[in-house]
């Protein structure tokens, strides 16, 4: 496994190289650059040319390019040419926490009520707590974070006013680089916007946990753990669980995509301070390098959490080995 | 059995959820409070220097048993729809860090907010030489340059080497002023102020910026005779320079600081300020908040009662207009699908702010058929823009038949010069070109930038010359892009075949004059003159008013312009349509008297905050 | 001999949405302690419904034991609890199922399977239980047990993991061991060393076995009765060679007919039963077998055959029985 992982890792780099390669190509492909205007004005063009040399920008494409890698090779993810007293690291350490604390609250979240909702339909199936989870699951799934979002603020926030609209609870300096202190202002900023995201996933794995554990249920071994005396409760949590749980896992890949998608919207909804909004402005303002760092975090996250799939795929199904 | 206990176990929790929420909002007596003390001190520094020092402590997470015998600090909160990209003066360029640097910062005189005249601030009077050339600034001494600290909330006046208390002074704004002409900030202001001030120019276009020579910058024409003095030399009599006088890019920074903490000498918590406020915290793409200075000298702190200011920074209007609904803002913006409900139900919480944008076609004028001035004629007179500003815009702005706006500095009254709406002359002047009803008119292009609000502009224009000129609507091809690409291909070094025919932008003031519209955007020697006109006699008058330094006369000259582009005679190198005015949702307890240039002065609001309170339900 | 286990009027029905599927239509017999039986019957005539049901482990629903009787240790275990019928469960009577590729947990390794029921049912902690284990897995002939405890099923072939669900099932040394068709799944030499192994283990452990099986071939060298099973019901009980000598019910005569022998010359053929057995939703009135049946009269049609006692050991369920026995003697065995 450990092989496994260092070979995918090893895969990997020449994939992140090309998307980063790629994506660097085509924002500057794009017409205009970040020092073509200013606000709704052209920006003079001998002051243009001087801060555009400033940043290299002057250079042919593929020394950009290879400037960019030795500033990556060194740590640094690159200046920003419109808000010179911040840095791309800076911009990365604000925003990255807020956005992996978002996804992975909702991550959590999903699997706290997915399965456990999927697994209790399952047992009751045709009960009336099996039709409200489904039926709830089949509203989660089907409504979207950019309807979901606003009506919940509309419902909580506004109604009710038991919960804030906006906003994330937690800010810089983060704990160990990435955690948000864990105060009441944090969670209670954190429960819409997280479960805005969280909660289609959380139906499809419901869903998906149900369908999977039903089928289960029907399976030989069940019965020969049943046909051993075995009490319910264990059949189901030793025998019929984690074999359930295998066709979750391979949904997981495509969910994490979904997650990272969903990140911008809901930054965008609850108007949080993550990677998803400054990707937006980056592609908007040229900020060429924030971009290029951006995507090519969002890269490694990806790579990081299909490998995690595939290191959780491996654990539940023992059929399977990567080697 | 087991169904029992399912039952018992989800009602614990419905209960524990309830009595947890109950909890949490019942305890009214206790609560966490971070509490702000003011004390006063005086202190003795070695060099027996009295220097005052005014602590606003934080006391934190302190329990306070209500009724909170502390008052809240009057606060202020908006938002803005990025972060500030800069606190540098010098460097500012867009509405949010110049909002917030007006606030920060004192400049060398300021808008009146009724008038739009210049009035005094560091600089308290001015005398202008008769050859219209040299400006005498004659400054106040007391302001003091202050260091907020964001942890313990003091804020201390600075001191120089010597361990004296610095004030701000004449050199302060020479070297601010010198620093504008510095290309290397890539500020776009300096190229507003440059060719104004003797030597500016030749700094800015220092053939190698990187090293440019100190002789270039020391004949910048600006200099400290003493303190109190502050002597600027023109290069022309432009009698527009004092209206520049207020903006930021000229404003003093404090070198000592800048030199200490570079690029990051904006950060909070290095920042040295001036002004009516400092930063008390910025939390990068969230929020920064500002607190009053109480190191100021009384009278410059304005007729407002704000004590502190929080901004917030949210993606979008839709966003603060929510935050605006659930009274956590005290002002925002309006979203286009608000718009109808929120004048319905707030009448009396919207107010109207022009922000003096006009925006316009413009033609290619080297692009048949527009290289034809009649075509333009017909193009601008059959577009009814009276009925475009109630339809399309709901009422939120003017119709315009020339340039400058009302408010500009020689731009002739709205409703004189100008041909505007006029179908017949419309009609007329196309088939004097030869397309009579638009016939055998060639299909021609209209670039708009992207978004929905362009493309209802752009099709009512379609309806319009249909309607009144004859053109279908397929002879139009309307085409949306990005703001950047839109520049990018109506630039002037756009060839024509790939250039479109005609497209739309808006011009908002840099300083209140005419030069800033006629001479800025029209004029035929503009680097950016994306109509690529030929200078004409239009243009000669533009250079003669620049100079002149008999403002009736320039009035004059400047109808004469308008007369020459917009007339029935006229040019017609664009199409002006509309003055830009915003419904803006405001808090009835806010009075927010709105500034038509510069940043917004947030020490002359008012908060009325036992209604502000009230409504937060506290 | 005392019955160890025995069965009455035990009716188990499917309640699906195409209708009531009749699986189980009153059967009865009894099992003597240390005795090996065998039910034999064509795929479908509701063998593994019928031995699921006396530990009532026929899902439910769709499934539900209408009525019977199922009498062990003076306990009917169709009327004790939950918790009653679990300690019966791999304890007492253990089963092992037909197919051993399926049988077993995918994720849980072998060692964990067999250790389960010893620390449930004999309440061992793991090191005796993995003792024990090793122990059965070598009893059941596979080599190297102690360092496959750990191994997962998919690392064993079919005929190994036939073997792991004999241990398991043999883990706690039931009474009764219930063995669903073990072989089916396997090829032919597997079959044959299964049923040998099953053979010895009985000699060692002494328990009384259910062998279902739907291939009377196998059933000769190892039961000393044989039940046969058509559409619900039991159509002839006798003792192996009584059976194999002279079949009464047409139904096995066919079955016989089809079973491949060794004696069997070259030019003798197999002859498959004709025709289908009847849909289980839709059983008509009178014999079920009554469609495929060279004997069949009027009465066939209108009335089902009540089993019944014709010798202390045989019971058939066939209005013409008689006729059959002397047109079989006639024409001089089956075959002809
Ligand atoms: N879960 C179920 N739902 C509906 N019908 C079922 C179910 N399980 C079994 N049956 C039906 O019960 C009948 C008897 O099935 P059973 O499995 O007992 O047959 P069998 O004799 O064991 O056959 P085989 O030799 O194929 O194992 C069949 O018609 C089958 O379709
Ligand atoms: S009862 Fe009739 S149909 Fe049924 S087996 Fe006997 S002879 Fe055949
Ligand atoms: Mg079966």
């Amino acid at each position: 496994m450990t092989r496994y992982i260092i070979r995918r890792l090893i895969v990997s780099i020449p994939v992140l190289f090309a998307i980063v390669l790629f994506t660097f190509a085509v924002v500057h492909a794009l017409p205009g650059g970040p020092f073509s205007t200013v606000g709704e004005k052209a920006m003079p063009e001998h002051i243009r040319l001087i801060m555009e040399r400033r940043y290299g920008l002057d250079q042919p494409l593929y020394i950009q390019f290879w400037n960019y890698l030795k500033m990556l090779a060194s740590g640094d993810l690159g200046p920003m040419m419109r808000m010179p007293s911040q840095t791309v690291n800076d911009i990365v350490y604000q925003t990255w926490p807020v956005s992996i604390q978002l996804g992975s609250l909702a991550v959590i979240l999903a699997f706290a009520i997915g399965i456990p909702a999927g697994i209790l339909a399952a047992l009751k199936r045709n009960t009336w707590i099996d039709y409200t989870a489904t039926f709830t699951a089949v509203l989660g799934v089907s409504i979207n974070n950019i309807v979901l979002g606003p009506l919940l603020i509309l419902i909580f926030g506004v109604w009710l006013k038991v919960l804030p609209i906006a906003f994330w609870g937690a800010e810089p300096p983060w704990i160990l680089g990435f955690l948000p202190k864990p105060t009441w202002n944090f969670w209670t900023h954190a429960v819409l916007p997280v479960v805005t995201l969280g909660t289609a996933m959380s139906a499809s794995i419901a869903r998906l946990t149900r369908a999977s554990l039903l089928e289960v249920m029907m399976s030989d071994y069940i019965r020969t753990a049943r046909a051993k005396g075995l009490k319910e409760r264990a059949v189901i949590i030793r025998h019929a669980l984690k074999n359930s749980l295998i066709p979750v896992a391979t949904i997981l890949g495509p969910l994490l995509a979904g997650v990272l998608t969903g990140t911008f919207v809901v930054e965008q909804i609850f108007a949080l301070n993550g990677m998803g909004r400054q990707f937006l402005m980056s592609i908007e303002q040229r900020e060429y390098f924030l971009l290029s760092s951006l995507t090519l975090i969002y890269s490694i996250m990806l790579v990081l959490g299909n490998l995690m799939v595939d290191i959780m795929y491996a654990w539940l199904d023992p059929r399977i080995r990567f080697d | 059995m087991s169904r029992n206990k399912w039952i018992i176990l989800i009602l614990v929790l419905v209960l524990g959820v309830v009595v947890l929420s109950a909890c949490s909002q019942s305890t009214p007596e206790v609560v966490e409070k971070v509490v702000e003390k003011t004390v006063v001190v005086t202190q003795v520094v070695e060099k027996e220097v009295e220097k005052t020092v005014v602590v606003t402590e934080v006391v934190e997470k302190e329990v306070v048993v209500t009724p909170t015998p502390q008052p809240e600090p009057v606060t202020l909160r908006f938002y803005s729809t990025t972060d500030i990209p800069t606190l540098d003066p010098q460097i500012a360029e867009d509405v949010v860090s110049i909002n917030m640097i007006e606030n920060l910062f004192v400049h060398l005189t300021n808008y009146d907010l009724e008038t739009a005249e210049i009035i005094p601030e560091t600089a308290t009077s001015w005398d202008i030489s008769d050859d219209g050339l040299t400006y005498t600034f004659h400054l106040r001494t007391d302001i003091p340059w202050v260091k907020h600290n964001p942890v313990t909330g003091e804020t201390v006046q600075e001191v120089d080497a010597d361990g004296n208390p610095r004030f701000v002074t004449a050199n302060d704004f020479v070297y601010g002023i010198k620093r504008a002409c510095d290309p290397n900030l890539g500020s776009y202001y300096s190229s507003i102020i440059a060719p104004l001030i003797v030597g500016c120019e030749d700094v800015l276009n220092a053939e190698d910026p990187e090293n440019i020579p100190q002789e270039l910058i020391d004949a910048i024409g600006v200099e400290a005779p003493d303190d109190a003095t502050l002597v600027i030399k023109l290069n022309f009599p432009a009698s527009y320079f004092l209206s520049m006088t207020p903006m930021w890019t000229m404003a003093a920074v404090p070198e000592w600081a800048i030199d200490e903490y570079g690029d990051k000498w904006i950060e909070a918590g290095n920042i040295v300020t001036n002004g009516r406020f400092v930063l008390n915290e910025w939390v990068h793409g969230v929020r920064r908040t500002l607190l009053r200075n109480p190191l100021m000298p009384e009278d410059m702190y304005g007729t407002g009662n704000v004590e502190k200011i929080v901004v917030s920074v949210v993606p979008d209007v839709s966003t603060g207009y929510a935050l605006w609904l659930n009274n956590e803002v005290e002002t925002s913006g309006i979203p286009d699908a608000e718009l109808q409900a929120h004048l319905e139900k707030y009448p009396d919480e919207t107010v109207q702010v022009p922000d003096l944008a006009v925006f316009y076609f413009g033609f290619r004028e080297t692009k048949p058929p527009f290289d034809d001035p009649r075509v333009r004629r017909a193009f601008s007179a059959a577009f009814d823009r009276e009925k475009f500003v109630t339809e399309v815009r709901q009422g939120q702005g003017l119709p315009m038949k020339h340039f400058a706006p009302p408010g500009i500095f020689g731009a002739p009254p709205i409703d004189e010069v100008g041909v505007g709406f006029d179908p017949e002359f419309a009609k007329q002047q196309l088939a004097e070109a030869g397309y009579p009803n638009c016939e055998g008119f060639p299909t021609v292009t209209l670039l708009g930038y992207s978004g929905q609000a362009t493309l209802n502009w752009i099709e009512f224009a379609q309806q319009q010359w249909q309607e009144h000129l004859g053109c279908s609507p397929d002879v139009i091809q309307i085409e949306q892009q990005s703001f950047k690409e839109l520049l990018a291909a109506t630039s002037a070094k756009t060839p024509d075949e790939e250039a479109p025919h005609m497209w739309t932008l808006g011009w908002g003031p840099d300083y209140p004059d005419e030069n800033n519209w006629v001479g800025d955007v029209l004029w035929c020697e503009n680097p950016g003159n994306r109509m690529k006109r030929e200078c004409t006699e239009a243009d000669d008058l533009i250079v003669q008013a620049r100079e002149e330094t008999d403002p009736a006369k320039r009035v004059e000259m400047y109808r004469q312009i308008e007369e020459l582009f917009f007339g029935p005679e006229g040019e017609m190198p664009m199409a002006p349509l509309y003055l830009r005015i915003a419904y803006v949702a405001q808090h009835s307890w806010l009075t927010a008297p709105r500034a038509l240039f510069g940043g917004e002065q947030f020490y002359n609001w008012s908060i009325d905050q036992a209604a502000q309170m009230a409504a937060m339900g506290k | 001999m005392a019955a160890l286990l025995e069965v009455k009027g035990l009716t188990t029905q499917f309640f699906t949405q195409d209708g009531v599927v009749h699986a189980v239509n009153g059967i009865s017999y009894q099992l003597n302690e240390g005795e090996t039986i065998a039910i034999v019957g064509e795929s479908g005539s509701g063998k593994s419904v019928g031995d699921m049901s006396l530990l009532r482990l026929i899902p439910e629903p769709p499934g539900k034991i209408i009525a019977g009787e199922v009498w062990f240790q003076d306990r009917d275990l169709l009327q004790i609890s939950d918790d009653e019928i679990r300690q019966i469960r791999g304890k007492h009577i253990a089963m092992i199922f037909q197919d051993p590729m399926t049988s077993l947990n995918p994720v849980l390794t072998i060692g964990h399977q067999i250790m389960e029921p010893l620390q449930l049912h004999l309440g061992m902690d793991k090191n005796q239980a993995r003792k024990r284990a090793v122990e059965l897995l070598e009893m059941v002939g596979i080599p190297g047990a102690a360092t496959r405890l750990d191994a997962y099923p998919h690392q064993f072939s079919g005929g190994m993991r036939q073997r792991v669900m004999i241990a398991m099932g043999l883990a706690c040394n039931p009474q009764v061991l219930i063995a669903d068709e073990p072989t089916t799944a396997l090829d032919v030499t597997i079959q044959a060393q299964i049923v040998e192994l099953v053979k010895s283990l009985k000699e060692q452990i002494g328990m009384a076995i259910i062998w279902i099986t739907h291939d009377l071939g196998v059933v000769a060298g190892l039961a000393e009765r044989v039940l046969v099973m058509y559409a619900g019901q039991i159509v002839e009980e006798a003792e192996v060679h009584e059976l194999y000598k002279e079949p009464h019910h047409p139904y096995t005569i066919g079955l016989l007919r089809s079973v491949p022998r060794l004696d069997m010359g070259k030019s003798k053929r197999l002859i498959p039963i004709e025709g289908l057995p009847p849909d289980l939703i839709d059983l008509p009135p009178g014999c079920p077998f009554a469609p495929r049946c060279e004997y069949r009269t009027e009465k066939c049609l209108e009335e089902n055959p009540p089993t019944e006692s014709i010798s202390p050991t045989r019971r058939v369920a066939c209005w013409n029985w008689e006729t059959v026995i002397a047109d079989i003697k006639e024409k001089g065995g089956i075959y002809a």
